[in-house]
């Protein structure tokens, strides 16, 4: 599979430090195959015009390719087109929900303590944290989950199905489960779950999910925000404008159903039209392969991060099946910033250092300085985790 | 054994000049420095110098008269006939030090050790230098860990503080990460005489205003706290901006009073910083704390800056020429005469195209081998600089150091009518004109020239005086003078002066 899919991503090709460059921070963001550049290519070439306002040709085609990649992505998911919502990110997804239900202060919003500011920050503005005690590097303890669900009470549990630091997967449907029999809303950020597996809504459960399209192969700039339709409906519309109302009048207006009255302005259109040619390329692939390929990826950078001396691993030991793995480095004579430029320049090795948008499990994990993540995807091959074992240790020989 | 002079030889050396000084005798070693022209002599003699009564020999005699120690002539004509000797021994010792340093790196260095093309034993003078291969940025990047001595203690370095990750930030070609040896002498030697300062011998501080650095470790863009930012009490890195036209007043306001706070002897600064930073400063009525001497650095500076920072504060302004890939070692420095020498304890440098048709004082790309490199030593790498020697004398305590004249970057070179054009040409064009404070010539097409200018507070640019200037020295059809309010830095947060747009196409002779 390596070797044929490689070939489909124009940014391998090219050549750093005397070899092709090896992509380890497809956490971040993956990178775009020539289908999916192709599909949004041709909305610029081919058929540009405005969305759902045109009679004409361009429009109806433009109108037919938006609303086919819904469906698409509709049919990814396992839902109806109506509560496929695009939006620019899973960001702007979560803050849709958090924003639309009207929380206050008095309300309660549960979280585990290794998520992504994305879905901590809107939350945090709408009302009161309360955090899931759970190891930070492992996957949430569903045993764990319900006793904070009964014990607080909260209004909504939010959680990541996989973690972007630490690759741990969490148990979704349980929890789902088990907060929908307390009456908790959940809110699932699937942002590092879907570019790895076909993701139910349905059998997953949850009221809301989000994702974003540029960590699964498609354009940036375009997400998605799922759910019940019940869920999604008793959402206030985080921005008003074009496209989200029926009529107008001089006193009032009247919401468009789902999915228009959370899509206000002109969509980004090309952005959809490639997010369903990356859905379209990866079940091409097949997602068994995809999960059978991305199981060894990450048996080898568990293998090769617990190899590194001088270094601590954080990687998910339990169930995790997504190549997401970071390093702390407890020394602070360099940083792994300058590892992370080193990769790159002497190695042809992309991977992120930082923080990677998770202040609270850093703190929690006691780590004062920037970590070194590593996360690799479809179009990695073993040789490219070698590859920067090699050179991690060259540096850690030299530098440590 | 050589009999240990008393003071009778002393008294008889002296007597031969009273400008003489002597710094060490015995019979066949004597060391001599002329105080007239700083000519100082360590000769060894397998012929007595001293005969038993301390009397100096024929021989003795014979070539203090041959270098002039014994003459009374104008200090210029002497310096003239000194001179041949001082280059002949600086040569000596220039070859000397090479050689030493190319065995070490064929034996320590593992990507010269398993190249046969590094062939130590052959080089005997830097003229052999020509036959070994040329190191680009390219060839840093891809070879990390081979470049590295094997000898140096990487680790114990980072541990002690003594190394640290040095990296340049910029377009693809130009990236790169070493690690800097923050041990290495940066100052030249006898440094007080070389820029006429008058420390008393303290170690004078100095304030770093460059582009903006943001590491784990310490931040330039105001998030570190002063305190991190000072080093061993005498170098503080003051804060900068990556938006340098439009920074905000709070930043021109933090960096004056971090001025009086810190009260540097020593600006060590990107010389376009300097100049908007000190700008801003008058404009805002600011105070300026007066500092002994400004040492621009970065990027080439331009004439209009040199003298406008000497008015602004009241200091003379030079140049301190190296680049991170040298890994703490220097280039060049520029001395009070404003001569600028290769900095020679540091590197030898070779300034050749690689072809046989260069004349020695032609312009061409400055080669440098590091010979003071003990952590990642270079050998023939190409700066990307551009220069020429010149044969002139300089008074100064660097006398002996060969002179250059700099000419900026290679890529920054212009091509007109067949001819190249370098920063420093065009800047001594447009220099002449009145009321620029900045400037940049961008050629756009192949024989016109768009002239980008922000003219002095409360001046406007003259555009006629300004074509004219550029005329005077370039073959161009057209010329377009624009007045702007800011600048785009480069990836690497520098502001070229001369740049060709990508329309121009073709590459200069260099």
């Amino acid at each position: 599979m390596d070797i044929e899919i490689r070939q489909d991503f124009p940014v391998l090709r090219r050549q750093l430090s005397g070899r092709p460059i090896v992509y380890l921070d497809s956490a971040a963001t993956t990178l775009k195959p020539l289908a999916v550049l192709d599909e949004e290519r041709r909305y610029s070439t081919d058929f540009t015009a405005n969305v759902h306002r045109g009679k004409h040709l361009l429009s109806e085609e433009a109108s037919d390719a938006y609303e086919s990649a819904r469906r698409k992505v509709a049919e990814f998911l396992s839902v109806s087109p109506s509560v496929v919502c695009f939006t620019r990110n899973a960001t702007e997804a979560i803050t849709t929900v958090a924003r639309g239900l009207g929380l206050s202060k008095s309300d309660k919003v549960l979280l585990p303590i290794n998520e992504h500011h994305s879905n901590i920050l809107p939350w945090m503005r709408e009302a009161s944290l309360v955090w899931i005690e759970q190891h930070p590097e492992e996957p949430l303890d569903l045993a764990a989950v319900v006793s904070a669900l009964e014990r607080e009470r909260p209004r909504v549990l939010t959680f990541s199905t996989t973690s972007n630091v630490t690759g741990a997967t969490n148990p979704g449907a349980e929890i789902c489960r088990a907060a929908r029999q307390l009456g908790v809303l959940t809110c699932v950020d699937a942002s590092q779950t879907t570019p790895h597996e076909e993701v139910s809504v349905p059998a997953l459960g949850c009221d809301f999910m989000a994702f974003s399209g540029h960590k699964m192969l498609g354009p940036t700039g375009i997400g998605v925000l799922t759910g019940t339709p019940e869920a999604l409906d008793r959402l206030e519309p985080l921005i008003l404008g074009g496209g989200t109302v029926e009529r107008v009048t001089t006193s009032g207006y009247a919401l468009r159903p789902l999915p228009y009255r959370l899509e206000a302005g002109t969509p980004n259109i090309s952005g959809a039209i490639g997010l369903a040619a990356a859905v379209d390329y990866l079940t091409t692939i097949g997602f068994e392969n995809i999960r059978s390929h991305q199981v060894r990826l990450t048996a080898r950078l568990q293998a090769v991060l617990s190899d590194i001396k001088g270094c601590r691993p954080l990687m998910a030991c339990k169930g995790s099946g997504v190549p997401i793995g970071a390093l702390a480095m407890p020394q602070r004579h360099f940083s792994l910033d300058d590892v992370a430029v080193s990769l790159s320049e002497n190695f042809g090795v992309m991977a992120r250092s930082g923080f990677f948008c998770a202040h609270p499990l850093i703190e929690r994990l006691g780590i004062s300085g920037s970590l070194l993540r590593l996360s690799a995807y479809i179009y990695n091959s073993d040789e490219d985790i070698q590859h920067f074992h090699r050179a991690m240790n060259t540096i850690m020989h030299r530098m440590s | 054994m050589p009999t240990i002079l008393k003071g009778k030889a002393h008294r008889e050396i002296a007597s031969l000049h009273p400008a003489i000084k002597i710094h060490c005798t015995d019979s066949r070693h004597v060391e001599l420095e002329d105080r007239r022209t700083g000519f100082h002599l360590s000769c060894a003699s397998e012929a007595v110098l001293f005969n038993e009564e301390g009397t100096a020999t024929d021989e003795l005699l014979s070539m203090l008269r041959q270098l002039g120690f014994l003459n009374d002539m104008p200090t210029e004509a002497l310096r003239a006939c000194q001179r041949p000797f001082r280059l002949q021994l600086q040569e000596e010792l220039r070859n000397e030090t090479l050689t030493e340093f190319l065995h070490f790196a064929k034996s320590d260095v593992p990507f010269y050790a398993r190249d046969s093309r590094y062939d130590a034993e052959h080089i005997q003078h830097v003229a052999d230098l020509g036959r070994l291969p040329v190191l680009t940025k390219k060839d840093l990047r891809e070879n990390f860990d081979a470049l590295l001595a094997r000898s140096a203690d990487v680790s114990g370095g980072f541990a002690s503080g003594r190394y640290r990750i040095a990296r340049t930030s910029g377009t693809t070609d130009e990236r790169i990460q070493v690690i800097s040896d923050l041990t290495v002498d940066q100052v030249p030697p006898d440094f007080e005489r070389v820029w006429a300062l008058s420390l008393d011998g303290r170690t004078p501080k100095t304030a770093i205003l460059t582009s903006p650095l943001c590491s784990a470790t310490e931040c330039h863009l105001g998030r570190s706290p002063i305190e991190k930012r000072i080093h061993n009490d005498i170098v503080l890195n003051l804060n900068s901006t990556e938006d340098l036209f439009g920074a905000p007043e709070a930043l021109t306001r933090n960096i004056v009073e971090e001025l009086w706070s810190f009260r540097p002897e020593i600006l060590f600064v990107n010389p376009v910083y300097l100049m908007w930073i000190g700008r801003e400063a008058q404009r805002l009525g600011l105070e300026l704390p007066k500092v002994d001497l400004i040492l621009a650095s970065y990027q080439y500076m331009s004439t209009i800056h040199r003298r406008a920072l000497a008015a602004i504060f009241g200091a003379p302004v030079y140049n301190s020429y190296s680049a991170t890939e040298l890994a703490g070692c220097m280039l060049g420095v520029e001395c009070k005469n404003g001569k600028w020498h290769v900095y020679e304890n540091h590197s030898v440098v070779e300034i050749t195209d690689g072809g046989e048709g260069m004349h020695p004082s032609d312009i061409g790309p400055v080669i440098v081998t590091v010979v003071a490199g003990r952590l990642m030593p270079l050998i023939r790498y190409d700066t990307g600089d551009l220069a020429r020697f010149v044969d002139e004398d300089c008074d100064c305590p660097l006398s002996d150091w060969r002179c250059f004249e700099f000419h900026g970057r290679q890529k920054d070179v212009l091509r007109f009518g067949g001819r190249n054009f370098t920063t420093r040409q065009v800047d001594d064009l447009i220099s002449s004109a009145c009321g620029i404070d900045f400037y940049r010539c961008l050629q756009d097409g192949e024989s016109s020239l768009t002239v980008d200018v922000i003219p002095s507070p409360g001046m406007t640019a003259d555009r006629q005086e300004i074509e004219d200037c550029l005329r005077s020295g370039l073959p161009v059809d057209r010329v377009t003078v624009r007045q702007v309010s800011r600048f785009n830095p480069e990836p690497s947060m520098k502001f070229r002066l001369t740049a060709r747009s990508d329309t121009t196409g073709g590459r200069n002779g260099y």
